[in-house]
């Protein structure tokens, strides 16, 4: 039915500087670009592209209350920027945001928990916004240069 | 200055053709009149004497110009116009269109400018002759500068409209 | 003056000049005369040489900076720019700003930047349109901080006087000036008519305040204060300290009082600090005093201080966290365990290709003295673990091992609990592949991907029953936690496990820009045997949760969102118990928002035994000049035991009216509130542009506040 192992992708650039993000997003990032065979590299001279995470906002927003006005629901409102750049010589793209939301259940009673699975919810989030970046990253950088 | 109505006239022009029965004279070709420290240049000056001896000249030009020393001052007072009336009795010069009169560094610029030397005062009029596109209604325009400068730089200004 | 005049040069123009060297020069006729950016026009101009002074006549017109004048006469020396003007009528502010107009009995210029007018009116709608004035007997306006400063004032509006202040100052430009805010206006059951007056400080760049007295018919007057700064060491988060304080409730005889206070200062060489400390003088504080659920919603004020060290290189980091930590609790119930202290050390070191990670905690568990006597004591936690992660554009494998190590020493745990250490080696098997094909949907092309993964889990059982539960509980299942390891979070639990997850995620990449236009997924866990840790604890045998559950399966999981272009966003997600065949969560969410400002959410939430409601809201422009919003939230829960009944939670239905100088809104609100039956509030307000400081929500007003990234633990709940 047309599907088929994803191959290496034939990004144009072989070495990427990322820049800003939280170190844990970069170590994310470097992982899955060396899955794709590009390198994070520390200084921009010896990249050709650069992806800047210019920054992230969290919100938490009260999805459901109880008919005593206890808090049901949460939902967590996750959305980081960046902005690429396909070689030194190019000026910067247009800043894109990707955004992730998740809900939990809360119960007053389990406090301690809830903040713990709230902590859990956002490094998923964050892991997740990572992931999506990156996939901007891929099809943009494909599209913009002209395949080698 | 004043000293100037004292002193004998000179004028100078490439031709010269007087009336003396009317007592008009008239220089044409690159006239200069010197009284003391009044100079006019025109490219014609009619001269006519009145009854009492005094002269009274109408000099045209493209433009005329004039220029005189101020009474008890270092500055000179200087002015052009399309046309200037001198009138040596009354210490009085009156310039006509695109007229501009400039002492120091401030100037002024007007449809007809009449300056009394003796009273050190002068009159400015707009009119629709001097209107220029920024100046539709072809208003005086007068440049003063600040006090501090017109005391200090003193030089004579050869000034073009 | 055609030519850019350079400093200190005059410009006269006139039909007729006369001009009385050194002494006089007098302009008639359409006359005008301007000085390095002073500009004054009349029928008739007399400039004194001598005194540098000038005196117009007749329709005279002077601009200075960005206020003009127009009036009978003037008088102005222009070096100093000293002169008065009777009968002005002026206009403030330069292009591109509200400009502000009226007029006055007199105009005093006192320099190139200050202005004083006699007995003003004030206002900034356009020429014709006169539905505001303020009247005041004195306006003092500076160029400098760009701001108008009026006694004795009042407030007319419509031909009605509303509001009086001896002292009020205001922006004429786009910058942040003290001032009194929009007055706020309306009635609730909780406290009848109540009016509310803000005044904002404007102290300097990164640091403001907002006081607001706040009468109360019923209560009396309470004060508000918030102050806000932006720390220079992290500038991206906005410190907010607030404090409420009514020194006599009528109602109630008591001064009540509320305390919230939000600090984070970074001390540099890795080393930054949290303080958070909220309080209140009764336990219906909130449920009396707010209208917002934010607030009336909150049962547990969190009152603690933490100290973290973060060293990290793009190969390894270390995390240290030192916190004291204990809960204020209003409902007399929950309250939870307090952490005094907490000690964590968590590191991460690449060793080639294995990540070892490694996390150790101390905590000291307490209770609240009201509380009702429980176990309570310290807990040891060190847990190691290694993975293998290999990676590759097709797929992915991750083995993980790890041994958990927790120990107690506990004090009043009577026959129930005993303080027994336990180490529980985990291991994990994480492994997924990445199918794609192109398709063409319309005319846009789609990547549309086939993500099946695999994930196994085994850790064997360890009886857990007799360790207490000081911060553990159950997760919600979800597609996160369909892939952890450990069901519970917290420390005191970790499930046994031998079981299996399948899930398979389909998403659709529109590959011209990226964006993932729809993502679905389906996931199940099979269980090879039935887990058997639980949370139930001999403290109370019979909680739900010691109910043993013999699962086959977990529930069938399935998850959908769809991005899709003109502004239409759409989520579902379903958990079904294939065992009980009943579906224990459906949530679905449509939410269209073709442009900023016009956005409308339907939304279905149902969990089995918990909630079913559904919730409207929109906000909306209706027509030129009104705007509406509405948020109806209906509970279709009919269980009186969870004190659940059908019937509406919150509805709120808000209206706005932009007149262009002034904008007038209503909101009427009715939410049910922890301790009361429902509270009835209506409320009005009145922005009369240029005169407050921009939006009676100054938050976003804070100069430098730079976008940037908070360290996960800084994510302090700022709930909406």
């Amino acid at each position: 039915c047309g599907f088929h192992l994803r191959k290496m992708e034939s990004l144009p650039f072989d070495a990427i500087y990322v820049q800003g993000g939280t170190p844990a997003m970069q170590r994310d990032i470097k992982r899955q670009l060396a899955g794709g065979g590009v390198k994070v590299v520390e200084s921009t001279e010896d990249a050709q592209a650069a992806l800047e995470l210019m920054g992230d906002r969290y919100e938490k927003r009260i999805m459901s209350l109880s008919g005593k006005g206890r808090v049901r629901e949460y939902e967590l409102i996750y959305n980081a920027t960046f902005r690429v750049r396909n070689s030194p010589t190019e000026n910067w793209g247009p800043p894109q945001t990707v955004e992730q939301r998740r809900d939990f259940s809360y119960d007053d009673t389990q406090v301690l928990a809830k903040d713990a699975e709230e902590q859990r919810l956002v490094s998923d989030m964050r892991a997740e916004a990572v992931r999506e970046i990156l996939r901007r990253v891929g099809s943009l950088s494909k599209q913009a240069a002209p395949a080698q | 200055e004043k000293a100037d109505r004292d002193k004998p006239i000179d004028i100078e022009s490439d031709n010269l053709t007087s009336n003396d029965a009317k007592k008009i004279s008239t220089y044409t070709g690159n006239v200069i009149l010197t009284q003391g420290t009044l100079e006019i240049h025109a490219d014609k000056l009619i001269v006519r004497e009145d009854q009492d001896g005094f002269q009274h000249g109408t000099a045209t030009g493209n433009p005329a110009t004039f220029r005189q020393k101020m009474e008890g001052k270092e500055e000179y007072i200087q002015g052009s116009g399309q046309r200037i009336e001198y009138d040596g009795h009354m210490d009085k010069v009156q310039l006509y269109v695109k007229a501009w009169v400039k002492r120091g560094e401030d100037i002024v610029h007007g449809d007809y400018i009449m300056y009394d030397a003796g009273a050190e005062y002068a009159e400015v009029i707009g009119g629709p002759k001097t209107a220029t596109a920024e100046n539709p209604k072809g208003r005086v325009h007068a440049v003063i500068q600040p006090k501090s400068a017109k005391g200090a730089a003193q030089k004579p200004a050869d000034a073009k409209p | 003056a055609e030519t850019a005049p350079d400093k200190g040069t005059t410009t006269i123009d006139a039909m007729r000049l006369e001009i009385y060297m050194d002494r006089e020069m007098r302009a008639f006729g359409d006359a005008e005369i301007s000085k390095d950016g002073q500009y004054i026009k009349g029928d008739r101009i007399f400039v004194n040489t001598i005194n540098d002074e000038i005196h117009a006549v007749g329709n005279v017109f002077v601009k200075q900076g960005n206020a003009t004048a127009e009036g009978p006469e003037l008088r102005m020396k222009m070096e100093d720019r000293e002169g008065e003007m009777p009968e002005p009528s002026f206009t403030i502010g330069g292009d591109g700003e509200r400009k502000g107009r009226g007029n006055a009995s007199t105009i005093m210029f006192e320099g190139p930047t200050k202005e004083r007018l006699k007995s003003v009116r004030y206002t900034t709608c356009e020429a014709g349109v006169n539905d505001w004035y303020m009247h005041a007997n004195e306006l003092e306006i500076d160029h400098h901080s760009e701001t108008a400063t009026a006694t004795n004032a009042w407030i007319q509006f419509k031909g009605m006087p509303i509001l009086y202040t001896p002292w009020i100052d205001f922006p004429f430009s786009n910058e942040r000036a003290s001032g009194v805010l929009l007055p706020t206006f309306g009635s609730t059951t909780r406290s009848g008519f109540e009016l509310a007056v803000p005044y904002y400080l404007n102290i300097a760049p990164e640091m403001d305040a907002t006081i607001t007295p706040r009468y109360m018919s019923k209560r009396g007057t309470q004060v508000q204060g918030e102050f806000r700064y932006l720390d220079r060491s992290n500038p991206h988060i906005v410190n907010t300290d607030r404090l409420e304080y009514l020194p006599n409730d009528d109602m109630t005889g008591r001064s009540r009082y509320a305390i919230n206070l939000r600090n984070t200062h970074t001390f540099g060489g890795g080393w930054w600090g949290n303080l958070q400390f909220e309080r209140v003088s009764d336990d219906t504080y909130f449920s009396d005093m707010s209208t917002r659920i934010a607030l009336t919603s909150r049962v547990n004020l969190p009152q603690q201080v933490d100290l973290h060290y973060d060293k990290n290189t793009l190969t390894n980091d270390w995390h240290f966290t030192l916190m004291a930590q204990q809960y204020q609790t209003l409902d007399k119930v929950s309250y939870p365990y307090q952490r005094l202290p907490q000690i964590a050390l968590s590191g991460f070191q690449e060793l080639g290709p294995i990540d070892t990670r490694l996390s150790t905690e101390f905590v000291r568990f307490d209770k609240n003295s009201a509380a009702p006597i429980s176990v309570t004591g310290e807990r040891y936690t060190i847990y190691p673990t290694a993975s293998l992660p290999l990676l590759a554009s097709y797929g992915y494998i991750t083995p993980k091992v790890g041994l958990r190590y927790t120990g107690y020493n506990l004090n009043n745990a009577g026959t129930s609990y005993d303080s027994k250490s336990t180490a529980i080696p985990t291991f994990s098997l994480d492994t997924g592949l990445y199918f794609d094909r192109t398709m063409r949907v319309v005319k846009n092309v789609y990547t549309q991907t086939l993500e099946p993964r695999l994930f196994y889990v085994y850790i064997p059982y360890e009886n857990q029953n007799r360790l207490p539960i000081f911060d553990t509980g159950l997760s919600d299942l979800n597609i996160s936690t369909l892939f952890a390891e450990n069901q519970f979070v917290g420390g005191d639990r970790i499930n046994d496990a031998n079981q299996v997850t399948l899930a398979l995620t389909s998403r659709m990449i529109d590959q011209r820009t990226g964006v993932q236009r729809l993502s679905a997924t389906i996931g199940e866990r099979f269980y090879f045997n039935d887990p058997r840790v639980t949370t139930c604890s001999p403290a109370n045998p019979t909680a739900a949760e010691c109910s043993s559950t013999n699962t086959v399966h977990s529930d069938f999981l399935t998850a959908v969102s769809a991005k899709l272009l003109n502004g239409w966003n759409a989520d579902a997600a379903w958990q079904y118990n294939t065992d009980n065949s009943e579906t224990v969560r459906a949530n679905m969410g449509l939410r269209y928002q073709p442009e900023p400002g016009k956005i409308m959410n339907l939304g279905y939430r149902f969990t089995r035994d918990r909630l079913e409601q559904i919730d409207v809201s929109t906000e909306w422009p209706l027509g030129t000049n009104w705007y509406g919003l509405a948020r109806f939230n209906y509970s279709l829960r009919n269980n009186a035991s969870t004190n659940d009944k059908r019937g509406p939670i919150e509805a709120l239905a808000g209206l706005e009216y932009n007149a262009g100088c002034w904008q007038a809104r209503t909101v009427v609100h009715r939410l049910t509130t922890a301790t009361t039956t429902a509270n009835y509030s209506i409320f009005f307000q009145l922005e009369l542009t240029g005169m407050s400081s921009i939006g009676s929500n100054p938050l976003d007003l804070l100069k430098r506040s730079i976008p940037g990234f908070t360290n996960p633990d800084q994510i302090s709940n700022t709930v909406e």
